[in-house]
């Protein structure tokens, strides 16, 4: 059974599709991509998932269950989590504290402080942020803003994590870096949903790939057949 | 045309660049190359005078323009399109667009400089009437491209324009880049698409820890096994 699948899944913005009844599902493990030209609906359809915005026809599933009309945190509760295209951190809080945050909202059981503490260590070392723990999130470089939204995401617990563009702004060392850190993710037993135009990445890191152009879904397959599609090659890729 | 000497930076009492020297001769495209947190952007904020260097200087066209504000650095003729857009959200494209055209030169030129700008991103005139906070994440880079534009710039700084661009599109930012310069106007890019970067650019300064550790010709950098490794990974 897939861990998400969407049916129909359809946003308007008054009188522009900017999602057109797009069918789409994650198997459980999977690293799939999420491709296509600025502006074809990627972020809209995270959005919609993860309930940022209401879908307006549609249903979403996740683990079987229908998440479509639920509330951000609700579903973030459930184990989806997300990282946002342009960062959402909170700008004036130490780079620990945002994690822990994470932690403390994300789980439903009673976590004492010193263990949220703990685990939101870990999770900086793990992500390659531990030694500006102490900063203010806000200064932080972009990548690393980026690196510490992962962090915040992966305290809430999640079994499905949607990265939206992780790897913008990240020259071709920082960008392997990144791919490093996204197989570890799966390596941890968490699914991948990832928005991504670094082509190295996507399709040296997904096993499948979706694309969207101008709200409709126009190709699904594997790196290789999404790379010589004729299709994906006009609209998004180039010559 | 652009000469820094020896910029000392602090931001509070966190020294983020060391000494840094670079010229831009007129009609060059140079590009600065460095990881994040090398303390690019903290040099262009020197440049346009969002920051002002505790030691060193910066001339333009002979004038010295440490210490001068931005909108006076505007005036002169640089325009720096910063890391995301910054854009203004709640204003449509247009208005976007008007507010780049203040210097007094400008706004005179105003409609031209606008067709001109419409020519390099068609999707900018028919996005005309939107609110700019409806845009996609490449649509907004392209906004602020054409923002920076209408100042009528003899220098223009970017600062990773291709940020969060379709494949398709960074090559169209790589070729408008270009044609800028045929159109007379000098580039200072930074990008973390180091290859293509190199591939345009005449020259390249490599930015390491707020220091200037290595220039020279893109060709001379693209042998370089140094940055090959750091910032090609290859």
């Amino acid at each position: 059974m897939p861990i998400l699948e969407g049916e129909g899944v359809t946003k308007y913005f008054g009188g522009l599709a900017a999602v057109l009844n797009v069918d789409f599902h994650v198997n459980q493990g999977e690293i799939v991509g999420l491709i296509g030209p600025n502006g074809s609906g990627k972020t809209t359809l995270f959005n919609l998932i993860s309930a940022a915005l209401a879908t307006t026809e549609g249903v979403i599933r996740y683990k079987g269950k229908k998440i479509t009309g639920l509330r951000p945190h609700q579903i973030c509760r459930l184990g989806l989590a997300r990282t946002f295209q342009s960062v959402k951190v909170f700008a004036n809080m130490p780079v620990l504290q945002n994690v822990l945050l994470g932690s403390l909202f994300g789980t439903p059981i009673n976590m004492s402080s010193a263990n949220a503490a703990k685990e939101a260590e870990e999770l900086l070392e793990f992500v390659g942020l531990s030694a500006v723990r102490a900063t203010p999130a806000g200064d932080l470089t972009l990548a690393n803003q980026k690196r510490l939204e992962v962090a915040r995401a992966l305290a809430t617990k999640p079994e499905l994590l949607l990265l939206d563009e992780l790897m913008a702004g990240l020259n071709p060392a920082e960008v392997a870096q990144a791919m490093e850190l996204v197989s570890r993710i799966r390596d941890k037993g968490i699914t991948i949903f990832m928005i991504e135009h670094v082509m190295k990445a996507i399709m040296n890191v997904c096993d499948r790939i979706m694309v969207l152009h101008h709200g409709e879904k126009i190709a699904e397959g594997t790196p290789q057949e999404i790379a010589s599609s004729r299709t994906v090659i006009e609209v998004y890729l180039g010559e | 045309m652009l000469e820094v000497s020896n910029i000392e930076a602090f931001y509070g009492k966190a020294q983020a660049l060391w000494d840094v020297s670079l010229k831009i001769d007129e009609l060059e495209i140079v590009a600065l190359i460095g990881s994040n947190g090398a303390g690019k952007t903290t040099l262009l904020n020197t440049i346009s005078g969002l920051l002002r260097p505790a030691s060193g200087s910066v001339t333009f066209l002979g004038k010295r323009i440490d210490g001068l504000p931005p909108h006076s650095i505007v005036e002169l003729g640089i325009s720096y399109v910063p890391e995301g857009g910054r854009i203004f959200t709640e204003m449509t494209v247009l208005e976007n667009l008007e507010m780049g055209a203040y210097p007094h030169h400008a706004w005179k030129q105003k409609k031209e400089t606008l067709e001109q700008v419409y020519q390099v991103f068609p999707v900018l005139k028919e996005r005309e009437k939107q609110l700019a906070r409806t845009l996609s994440g490449g649509e907004h880079q392209m906004l602020a491209m054409g923002r920076g534009l209408m100042s009528r710039p003899k220098l223009c700084i970017f600062d990773e324009p291709s940020y969060g661009l379709a494949p398709k599109f960074v090559e169209e930012v790589f070729q408008t880049i270009k044609s800028l310069r045929e159109q007379g106007i000098t580039i200072f890019l930074i990008e973390q698409n180091v290859l293509r970067t190199l591939e345009i650019a005449d020259r390249a300064c490599v930015l390491e820890n707020g220091r200037i550790v290595l220039d020279g010709t893109s060709n001379n950098l693209l042998q370089s096994d140094h940055i090959r490794k750091a910032y090609l990974g290859l």
